[in-house]
């Protein structure tokens, strides 16, 4: 508006609003603005429980308490809402074709709660205890989780308790913490779980190559035989860029091989070893990686330094397969090549290789309950439904997920149920795939491995392999 | 002349939709092939499970139900959002006082803290206030993020509305409600709608917030469009047909204030009702749907 407006007419209120007014529009759009202001206070120490359900609480984990009582519960609490990830539409049409309908039978309500990242869980639950809602008074009751969001709720000191000896399908997993073998059900990339989380879903890296370009017989098993044939053939191999978790695996499969001494220096915290000693274990593997990268998908060849192209995600590195510019790609489940032909995202030629042979890492994701659960009782009726045996050989038969239980708890009979009901594995056989299956590094380790990555083989550093794990500890 | 541009620009605009579409149609469908070398259609009698647009059909999927969450929602905070920042706008466009800067600043300082950082703030209030999880908390907070854009492009709107015409009126003896109808409303009509619809796509675009402050029960289209690019982002038939679905909220609100405007734009009726506020009779008749 000029400024040579009539005075007359500026005190005139044509637009129909007083001055307390024309602050007040203001006052409430400030306000409405000034919402983000309001930080995420820290996480209150005494959270506001709900006292029935703490008494509930403390009788199951003493194991005072019948499972029918359990169930009993459940039934008064009504409904459970089970919160994972949900981009999965296989995993989504099994939950409500299968799993709910399971529940309502023993009169629970499954609300599975699909959430774009696990993380996203993880801040609900974070945020029910930053305004002290506490154990009946959370929105989230069961969560599928591993990793730094398990981390996240074992650092808050936001987990139910020791619930997964107690359920009636723990029979179908190891949980014998004197069992190295029972680590992969206890340890969650290395933090102990303390029985406050139960297996339910089994990773293990397993690599695929297309038939037609590549027959599974002359695949490399070995990095070593991957370096031969990538010399041999310039330009059709190349994987992931870490820090995507799909790149990184394949880095510490190099690693496990490369370091002659399997996977046990990488069961302990990094932290505990000198730097001349990481740089020592991780020296092989990484040098390898650099020769390999001019003989990599678009690295120019030898003696070149071309600009290798390394696919930013496993799904980008299947469509690079399945369009035929590379004849090699890994996932992180067993079955990936059939539910792939199956669903034409790769094609029908495809076929399952053992690579790298004794380095196959396997991690398992598992259920746990926050100590925020409104339905707790409800909870544990659902974790121990997804835990039976049936819940896993349905899973497995109609959408591939592996089973997370241990098979030598099975009986025979019930071991070639298993046999039957899984998809191809195309190719390679499950004791081969067990043969050659190693523990998850150490979590600790993961940040060290994609930092010296980054620096060693993204930037080509000049400095000594030394210096750059050094460095790469001291960033973690 | 127009024509031959306008078709071409059609079809600029429509070419990243075709891609989609037959993303969302194909089966199997890889380099280097132009088009996908098995369809949906041609594949979805031996599938075990629904896929493509089956799934998205299916109620397992809840793309229907996302849809009309974020209708609402997206809705419910553009109407919101006007009632909060036009009489804002108005004052910031024609008034001048002390901290002015400072209190459009303010107004605009949900633009500058990215989304994440504010998102774990609005969900611990959510939950305070007890309306966490519900679309109430949703669309409430829904308002925080939507509010710069509204008042900075109301305001722009406000400012090209000239006062003198309003004082002009009211000499002649138009009443304050005369303004409003028949001088504010239809000049400020086109602007106000395309602010509106700023307000609409950015509440049908927000994730974070709404997962967040939905603790996760809120499903909007965009939010179940997120969850799948976790998945590593590659476009698969599903996600494209999310893709799409994202775009239909927008699209119709886009058709129906065009609707609307197209009966509101004629500047000189309005002009001429702004000399004659009694002639207006015929023309509301026309201007009511």
């Amino acid at each position: 508006m000029p400024p040579g407006r009539h005075t007359c007419f500026r005190r005139t209120p044509t637009n129909g609003l007083g001055t307390p007014l024309r602050w007040g529009a203001l006052l409430l759009a400030a306000c409405a603005s000034a919402a983000l202001a309001l930080a995420p206070p820290p996480i209150r120490a005494d959270l506001d429980h709900d006292p029935a359900v703490i008494e509930f609480r403390d009788d199951f984990l003493a194991g005072d308490l019948a499972w029918d009582a359990v169930l009993e519960r459940a039934r008064t609490e009504g409904e459970v809402r089970w919160y994972h990830w949900g981009g999965s539409e296989d995993l989504n049409t099994w939950i409500e074709s299968v799993v709910v309908p399971e529940l309502a039978a023993l009169g629970v309500r499954v609300q599975s709660v699909r959430v774009p990242d696990t993380r996203d869980a993880v801040d609900v639950i974070l945020a029910d205890a930053a305004v002290g809602r506490g154990l009946g008074r959370g929105a989230v009751d069961l969560v599928w989780i591993n990793g730094d969001n398990f981390r996240a709720l074992d650092a808050n000191d936001l987990l139910f308790g020791p619930f997964a000896d107690l359920v009636p399908n723990a029979v179908y997993f190891n949980l014998d913490e004197s069992d190295p073998a029972a680590a992969v059900n206890l340890r969650d990339l290395g933090t102990p779980t303390l029985l406050r989380s139960i297996p339910w879903f089994a990773g293990q890296y397993v690599c695929y190559v297309d038939g037609v370009r590549l027959e599974p017989e002359d695949a490399p098993r070995t990095f070593v035989e991957l370096e031969a044939l990538a010399r041999e053939r310039p330009g059709r191999l190349t994987y992931v860029r870490p820090p995507n978790y799909i790149g990184t695996a394949f880095v510490q499969g190099a690693i496990v091989e490369g370091s002659g001494e399997g996977v046990t220096p990488f069961l302990r915290d990094v932290a505990t070893l000198e730097p001349a000693e990481v740089a020592r274990l991780l020296r092989p593997a990484f040098e390898r990686l650099r020769r390999i990268e001019p003989f990599l998908l678009g690295g120019g060849g030898d003696g070149a330094r071309g600009s290798p192209v390394y696919p930013p995600t496993a799904p980008a590195w299947e469509r690079l397969l399945a369009g035929g510019e590379v004849d090699m790609a890994c996932e992180d489940n067993i079955f990936h090549a059939s539910l792939g032909a199956e669903r034409g995202r790769l094609p029908g030629s495809v076929g399952t290789v053992i690579f790298p042979e004794g380095a196959m890492r396997v991690n398992k994701s598992f259920l746990a309950i926050p100590a925020t659960a409104s339905n707790p009782a409800a909870a544990l009726v659902l974790a121990n439904s997804l835990s039976s045996l049936e819940s896993h050989l349905s899973k497995l038969e109609l959408i591939g997920f592996p089973l997370a239980l241990d098979t030598d708890r099975l009986t025979a009979s019930q071991r070639s149920e298993v046999e039957r009901r899984s998809p191809d594995l195309r190719g390679v056989r499950y004791e081969d795939l067990a043969a050659n299956a190693v523990p998850d590094m150490h979590a600790s380790w993961v940040g060290v491995i994609d930092r010296v990555w980054e620096r060693w083989i993204a930037l080509a550093s000049d400095d000594e392999f030394v210096d750059v794990v050094a460095r790469a500890l001291v960033e973690r | 002349m127009n024509a031959g541009i306008r078709s071409l620009a059609a079809a600029l605009a429509a070419l990243p939709f075709a891609a989609l579409v037959i993303a969302s149609l194909a089966f199997r469908w890889t380099w280097p092939d132009l088009l996908p070398s098995t369809w949906w259609w041609e594949a979805r009698g031996e599938a075990r499970l629904p896929i493509g647009w089956d799934y998205v059909a299916s109620p397992a999927a809840r793309a229907w139900v996302g849809l009309a969450t974020t209708a609402t929602i997206a809705g419910a905070v553009t109407v919101v959002g006007l009632a909060i920042a036009w009489p804002a706008a108005r004052v910031l466009a024609h008034e001048r006082f002390r901290g002015k800067a400072v209190v459009e600043t303010l107004l605009l300082a949900p633009l500058l803290v990215p989304e994440l950082a504010i998102a774990l703030g609005l969900a611990t209030v959510a939950v305070q206030v007890g309306v966490a999880g519900s679309w109430w908390g949703v669309l409430l907070a829904h308002v925080v993020p939507v509010l710069p854009y509204l008042v900075r492009t109301l305001a722009a709107v406000e400012v090209g509305f000239d006062r003198d015409l309003a004082d002009a009126a009211r000499v002649h003896g138009a009443s304050a409600w005369d303004v409003l109808r028949y001088l504010r409303l239809p000049l400020l009509a086109p602007g106000v709608a395309a602010s509106a619809l700023f307000a609409f796509l950015v509440s049908a675009h927000v994730v974070v917030v709404t997962v967040l402050v939905g603790q996760g029960r809120v499903e909007t289209t965009a939010t179940q469009l997120f969850a799948r690019l976790g998945g590593g982002g590659a476009l698969d038939p599903i996600t494209a047909a999310f893709a799409l679905l994202m775009t239909l909220p927008g699209l119709v609100a886009l058709v129906i204030l065009q609707r609307v405007l197209r009966s509101q734009t004629d500047v000189a009726a309005v002009s001429r009702l702004a000399r004659d506020p009694g002639a207006g009779a015929d023309r509301t008749r026309t201007l009511t749907p």
